[in-house]
């Protein structure tokens, strides 16, 4: 649905996206993260039509947007970081001016009555955008951008500045149009890719940093390697009879919330679940849990590890390149 | 196309303005028209004709700096231009709903010469039909200069401040071309003169270079205006 091969964007002399290349398959919701200025918003304009790439091709539906942007075009409903309204329209004069902007052949009527229903605005139509909410213009804009059915979605950070209400009533949103529509959301919130994408992609610095399928990072997130617990006892002997447990490869005080219990982060080998060892472990020695949580990498982390880790090749690639150059030199 | 047209339109009567460049527009050929004709004792309208010329500096910045800063500064622009509609399309159809008001502007300001002929005076069709022309023209020419600099701001304000400056510029320069002492100088200058060329239109017959003239500085600046947006795109 979604081709894009090498693409490469120069803002003057700053290279804002370097060779990236990904697909994304049909019905798919993909979520792209990454810290500001990465690059997410430029590969979404350049999806789009607004900005042109400085090479490599993108494709939507098999038609390439800078061969035939009107085509490529009349493919996608994009929803940008400000929703495009116009605040002297109403809801309803707004709709109509997308709907023929589009040139839409279906059912005028139908068509628009539906998109009112599925983002919840028809109750709205007849007001103006500019006395509309945050949470309401955030939805006319969706609504916009469903017009046509085009076959694919972007939206580039639909929920930023909603209240925690309209957040989850956006991301339900977004999440039933999957299957149906191919959809490509930008977002800083980790736990919404988590809650609404099929896929995550991570750009960092124009490159893309990883590309796995929600599924992987929910098992980091969910993984039992690392527990943190609060054990009663003396400390020294708590921490050599965790120490001594088989598979643990690291046990650490991280806190004393009480004169009478320790927090302790305990970290074991992949794959080992310690919390049936552990516990008879610390009966046996008559040291008490009072608190255990499977602790597990959360998406911040998966996200920031994924960023250091392209940032370290990238550091180490540039001081080789300083050493070859400088042997070269001497030679 | 149709839909940008439709909404450019609309939104000259929903926003105040339409409301303002007309009435401003009527008030001011009115007092012009009638201090150079029968307040004068004159049926000679070409010093009216010239004095509404002059008053372009003030009145085609209201109709157009709107057009395309409004749109930047609401981050609108990207619906247009992710829409599937070509740059060509939106530019000419915002140029085309600006002229059309213009137009409407101009076509109430005949009305001046019904007060002419009550009063008496005996007025030429051939010499109305001209000067309508010429105004449609030479207004033709100034809103695709408008529209031009309205792309190249976010603010209302600077993009009317500009247009008025090169509009000032262009309508007054051969006022002052004698005065500059390059002969180069004033030979460019006189290509961009703007209100040289109408007087061989006011006289009442066609003259078809002076009608190339302004199509082509209206081309000429839309063009420019679809070259800001292509470049936005590439940088």
């Amino acid at each position: 649905m979604i081709n894009i091969e090498h693409l490469v964007k120069y803002y003057g002399k700053i290279r804002a996206v370097n060779d990236i290349s990904f697909q994304i398959g049909e019905g798919e919701i993909v979520g792209f993260l990454g810290p500001n200025g990465a690059g997410k918003s430029t590969v979404m304009n350049i999806l789009c039509g607004y900005l042109s790439c400085t090479s490599g091709k993108a494709e939507i539906n098999g038609v390439d947007i800078l061969e035939n942007p009107i085509e490529a075009k009349k493919q996608i409903g994009f929803l940008p970081e400000l929703p495009p309204l116009y605040p002297e329209m109403t809801v309803n004069e707004y709709l109509n001016f997308i709907y023929e902007l589009k040139d839409v052949t279906l059912k005028r009527k139908e068509h628009l009555e539906e998109i009112c229903r599925v983002t919840a605005i028809a109750h709205v139509r007849d007001r103006l955008i500019r006395n509309l909410s945050k949470g309401y213009k955030q939805r006319v804009g969706i609504a916009q951008a469903l017009i046509g059915n085009p076959p694919v979605l972007i939206f580039d950070e639909p929920t930023v500045g909603l209240d925690p209400k309209q957040i989850v009533e956006v991301r339900n949103l977004i999440k039933s149009l999957g299957g149906r529509h191919t959809v490509i959301l930008s977002t800083h919130i980790l736990p919404e890719v988590q809650a609404v994408c099929d896929r995550i992609i991570i750009i960092n610095k124009g490159v893309i940093v990883a590309n796995e399928k929600t599924e992987e990072i929910s098992k980091a997130v969910t993984d039992n390697s690392r527990l943190t617990v609060k054990i009663c006892g003396s400390e020294k002997a708590v921490l050599s009879a965790l120490k001594g447990l088989n598979g643990v490869v690291r046990a650490e005080v991280v806190g004393r919330q009480d004169a009478d219990s320790i927090t302790y982060i305990v970290e074991s080998s992949a794959g080992i679940d310690l919390r049936k060892p552990l516990f008879n472990l610390m009966a046996a020695e008559h040291f008490p849990i009072i608190g255990m949580e499977a602790k597990g990498l959360n998406l911040e982390d998966v996200f920031i590890s994924a960023v250091d880790e392209e940032e370290e090749r990238f550091s180490k690639k540039k001081r080789k390149d300083k050493t070859r150059e400088k042997e070269m030199g001497g030679r | 196309m149709s839909a940008i047209f439709k909404r450019e339109w609309k939104a000259y009567f929903t926003t105040p303005i339409g409301y303002v460049f007309l009435a401003v527009f009527t008030a001011v050929s009115g007092v012009v028209f009638a201090l150079s004709t029968y307040m004068a004792d004159s049926a000679s309208i070409s010093n009216a004709f010239t004095l509404m010329v002059a008053a372009y500096v003030l009145l085609i910045p209201i109709l157009t700096m709107k057009v395309f800063s409004d749109e930047l500064r609401g981050k609108t622009d990207q619906l247009l231009l992710t829409a599937p509609v070509s740059l060509i399309g939106v530019v000419f159809s915002k140029f085309l709903a600006a002229l059309c008001m213009y137009m409407l502007a101009v076509a109430l300001s005949m009305i001046n010469f019904l007060f002419l002929v009550l009063n008496g005076y005996t007025v030429q069709k051939g010499i109305v039909a001209g000067l309508f022309i010429s105004m449609v023209l030479i207004g033709m020419a100034c809103i695709a200069i408008g529209i031009f600099i309205s792309s190249l701001t976010e603010s209302q304000l600077v993009a009317a401040l500009i247009t008025m400056a090169v509009l000032a510029v262009l309508l007054f320069v051969d006022m002052f071309n004698d005065a500059i002492p390059f002969a180069w100088l004033r030979v460019v200058l006189s290509w961009f003169a703007i209100n040289s060329r109408y007087g061989m239109l006011t006289g009442g017959r066609f003259d078809f270079t002076a009608i190339i003239y302004y199509i082509s500085i209206a081309g000429s600046f839309l063009l420019l205006t679809v070259r800001v947006f292509e470049k936005k795109r590439w940088h």
